[in-house]
């Protein structure tokens, strides 16, 4: 599927092979995970994969950084998260300056979602942040609270409170 | 997140899957941008090599230039152009070599630097110790001494309302102070404080 381009002489003083092995292997999963962040920030499909690769791009850029490789999801999450806000808001201020929409309140939602489903993003997005991140990786893929703590590096009482708290506002704004 | 529902509902609208060639688009990005990165590495590396190499060719190429000729070949002396012609070049090549190469500043009067031309002689522009030297030993220069200098004569202490004022050792330089005042001040201080 994908054959790899022999690097020219001198990259080995960016990154060393030894190095472009260890995240290749991470690559498929990690494209995942990115994409999937990014796709809770901006429910589009095309600029969630925008974002994905861009995380990766600026991950293996600084992978040689990261000291503790089990903490690689967690910086990724973490990455693919600022850049798909960033992206929301440059989409945001380049719909207000085409004059599109008034306030900026507009995300770019695929037509398919349907009504259900967009009262749902809607409600997700009034929650605050600190509340939204756990909620959102505790939905996809299927991550448990321990795995949600160690993806925020936050202590597990504090994840369960906030997930707690960010049902019960979902459930009361759904209702 | 199975409470009423609404763990299911989150996993259905948040279950999208990225496209099957994602992971291949990435790793070509990936390969394109240590590609980038490569050719920027060596760019660099070629522009340090040239510049290396413009460094030193001016470092080596520019003392053996007649401008920047040693002061040493530059002194008066009779036979000045058998001097310059053989004796400073055989000097500055053994203290070259002896230092390894390279270019050396040569300590002067002038604090290292060449002295500034001040005319042109024989040999090229002659320098200010040229003249100076050749000058003194001509002996149309003063070289200074007790009648030469205008020393002021040596100062007397003032007696002041019975304090002796030992005044300062400056330039005999005699001021009358009622000529420099004004002439109502001048005439306040004749006549003495109204007040």
């Amino acid at each position: 599927m994908h054959e790899r381009v022999d690097p020219l002489p001198g990259a080995w003083l960016t990154v060393d092979d030894a190095g472009r092995d260890a995240f290749d292997v991470r690559v498929p999963d990690a494209s995942r995970l990115a994409f999937r962040v990014a796709y809770s920030v901006l429910r589009h499909r095309q600029q969630a994969e925008d974002v994905a690769q861009e995380t990766l791009v600026r991950a293996f850029r600084t992978f040689h950084t990261l000291r503790d490789m089990a903490k690689f999801r967690a910086w990724l999450v973490r990455m693919a998260w600022r850049l798909a806000l960033d992206e929301q808001r440059g989409h945001r201020r380049r719909l207000v300056r085409d004059g599109q929409v008034a306030g900026g309140n507009a995300l770019a939602v695929e037509p398919a979602a349907t009504a259900e489903t967009q009262a749902l993003w809607a409600a997700i997005d009034r929650l605050p942040e600190r509340l939204r991140v756990p909620l959102v990786l505790a939905s996809i893929e299927g991550h448990t609270l321990p795995e949600v703590a160690a993806l925020l590096e936050l202590p597990e009482g504090t994840v369960k409170s906030r997930l707690f708290e960010a049902r019960r506002c979902l459930k009361e704004w759904l209702r | 997140m199975t409470d009423d529902g609404l763990g299911d509902r989150l996993r259905e609208a948040l279950d999208v899957a990225p496209s099957p060639d994602l992971s291949a688009r990435i790793m070509l990005r990936l390969d394109d941008d240590a590609r980038r990165r490569s050719a920027r590495v060596w760019r660099a590396w070629i522009a340090g090599t040239l510049t290396a190499v413009a460094t030193v060719l001016v470092l080596v190429v520019a003392p053996r230039t007649p401008v920047s000729r040693p002061m040493s070949s530059l002194a008066v002396t009779p036979d000045r152009a058998a001097v310059a012609a053989s004796a400073p070049v055989a000097r500055d090549a053994s203290a070259e070599a002896a230092h390894g190469g390279g270019r050396r500043v040569r300590r002067s009067r002038t604090g290292g630097h060449p002295a500034p031309a001040v005319g042109v002689g024989p040999e090229g522009p002659l320098r200010f110790a040229d003249t100076a030297s050749s000058a003194l030993a001509a002996g149309s220069v003063d070289r200074g001494g007790p009648d030469s200098v205008d020393t002021p004569p040596p100062s007397t202490p003032v007696e002041v309302s019975g304090l002796a004022v030992e005044p300062m050792a400056l330039p005999s330089i005699a001021v009358d102070p009622v000529h420099v005042l004004p002439l109502e001040t001048a005439a306040i201080a004749s006549q003495g404080d109204p007040r």
